[in-house]
């Protein structure tokens, strides 16, 4: 009877320390972000992608999905592009070698943004990696994805023509 | 021709809840994987040699489930102990049987995946055979994902063994159950904890059909068959530990084990 | 008696270890994803090992499925 008790106490302490996260609602406005490309002191910031549907995404070299989407993405973008399609990759990684060699193996012709102290992977509610958001010409959130699936890849195609449609 | 049945475990040994899948493919890695093993095992003198050859392949299908297939086969050869028995000086020797054997075991497991938001469910089965020794088992196993730092999971397996003994004309059965609940808790960015509490319960024929008993004094003949209770409850307690050292660029793990049964063998490891 | 005395340094050593949980953003988790990392490094010689302990020892259980690692969905 002892042992059971410890053995929920000990359980119920750790289902406490869970964390929680205030993810973005769809159709807010996606805050402004500032945020040097990888490797170099030069900035970008959000607002210079507007006009464009803008699809962000939160990654890290060591998360397995970013395998997949990194070459489906790199595709998709090139198709795009001429459209008004932007994409920005923000790494998470902790030590920018890592971030490095990932691109080395998945090459990206994207913006690749560096959020080293994770102030922005917090505001915009990061709850998986990787994470997206999709954000139309106006600036507004309009699709969040957790996680990444290669079948994803075709609603992904759809949500941004219909954005790309709007005027 | 002597063989030890407990070195031959069933696959119930290796149905452990939650069977440790040895290729994995998930929805995070969308890949097929394939993997091979050889192990060599060997003990003193003329005693246990066993080869072993594993093969597994995994593969996703469609976005939710993967599966699995383990192919296992081991070729032991050796002598093995029979009894114990206390020689002129009173001291206690093993006996081992004179003759080497070759035996083999070649087993199939199939396992099914179905992982949803913050729940996998798995299903595994398969059969273990040999020439005194046949295994049907199959299990269940649930991990639920509390909150990205707890995991709980729990599963039951079940084994349907034979036991037909070469040199022997009869034909027993045994039946294993096993449970397991377990927790496992991210600590911090670079630790992980894992508790397990399994709970096994073995019915039916338990005993070794190639080994004997050495009783002093006897009433009849001092070589007695080895003979067990037909019931046997186990219970065991895991906890580990992972820990990331980023000085050295490696981890340590660190487990230990209290396992107790109600045949009073204890162990702690 | 010494049965007892392991078991409370386990609860302790659990009860020392959960009391230093913070919490872990899905982003740090790339320590955690390490195939180093990972409860069992590699399956098959895990099986193996553990098919032999249990071969030898003459007991079984514990060892089963988890949790934990990669913050990827």
């Amino acid at each position: 009877m002892k042992r059971l008790i410890s053995k929920i106490s000990i359980l119920a302490v750790a289902i406490s320390f869970s964390y929680s996260v205030q993810a973005l609602e769809l159709n807010a406005v996606a805050p402004e972000f500032s945020l040097p490309k990888l490797g170099s002191m030069q900035s970008s910031r959000l607002s210079q992608y507007r006009g464009k549907v803008v699809y962000i995404d939160f990654w890290a070299s060591w998360c397995a999905p970013c395998r997949t989407s990194f070459p489906l993405l790199e595709n998709f973008f090139q198709a795009k592009q001429k459209e008004g399609f932007a994409l920005v990759a923000i790494n998470m990684d902790e030590e920018i070698a890592a971030a490095q060699r990932f691109l080395e193996l998945y090459p990206a012709s994207f913006d690749i943004l560096r959020d080293a102290e994770a102030q922005w992977a917090d505001t915009y509610g990061v709850e998986t990696m990787p994470t997206s958001f999709i954000i139309d010409k106006k600036g507004v959130i309009r699709h969040i994805h957790n996680g990444f699936a290669k079948d994803d890849m075709a609603d992904i195609e759809k949500i941004v023509n219909q954005l790309l449609a709007e005027k | 021709m002597s063989k030890t049945l407990v070195n031959r475990l069933s696959l119930a040994a290796l149905a452990l809840p939650g069977l440790i899948q040895p290729a994995q493919a998930g929805r995070a890695e969308e890949t097929y994987n394939s993997d091979f093993q050889y192990a060599h095992y060997e003990e003193s003198g003329e005693r246990m040699k066993v080869d072993v050859f594993e093969l597994s392949a995994a593969a996703p299908i469609g976005k939710a489930f993967s599966v699995s297939l383990d192919l296992v086969r081991d070729t032991m050869s050796g002598a093995s102990p029979m009894f114990n028995v206390r020689d002129a000086n009173g001291q206690v020797k093993q006996q081992i049987s004179g003759a080497s054997i070759a035996d083999q075991r070649d087993m199939v497991n199939v396992g099914l995946n179905y992982a949803m938001d913050s729940v996998t469910i798995g299903l595994s089965g398969g059969v273990s055979g040999e020439d005194d020794y046949l295994s049907r088992y199959f299990g269940t196993n649930l991990s639920w994902d509390l909150n990205k730092a707890t995991t709980l999971s729990a599963s039951a397996s079940y084994a349907f063994d034979d036991v037909f003994p070469t040199g022997g004309s009869y034909r027993k059965s045994k039946f294993n159950q096993q449970y397991l609940l377990g927790v496992t808790q991210v600590v911090n960015k670079n630790t992980l904890i894992q508790s397990n509490m399994t709970f096994g319960y073995n019915q039916g024929f338990l005993s070794d059909p190639y080994k004997k008993v050495f009783v002093e004094n006897p009433i009849g003949s001092p070589i007695l068959d080895d003979t067990r209770p037909d019931k046997k409850f186990q219970w065991a307690w895991l906890t580990r530990y992972v820990g990331h050292f980023k000085s050295l660029k490696a981890a340590l793990h660190a487990d230990y084990r209290f396992y107790v049964d109600d045949w009073a063998w204890s162990r702690i490891w | 008696m010494k049965k007892q005395s392991f078991k409370l340094i386990c609860i302790a050593f659990m009860l020392v270890a959960l009391s230093a949980c913070t919490p872990v953003k899905p982003w740090q988790r790339g320590n955690l994803a390490l195939p180093q990392m990972a409860l069992e490094t590699d399956a098959h010689e895990a099986a193996f090992r553990i098919h032999a302990f249990h071969s030898k020892e003459g007991s079984s259980g514990g060892y089963g499925g988890g949790g934990g690692g990669c913050g990827c969905n």
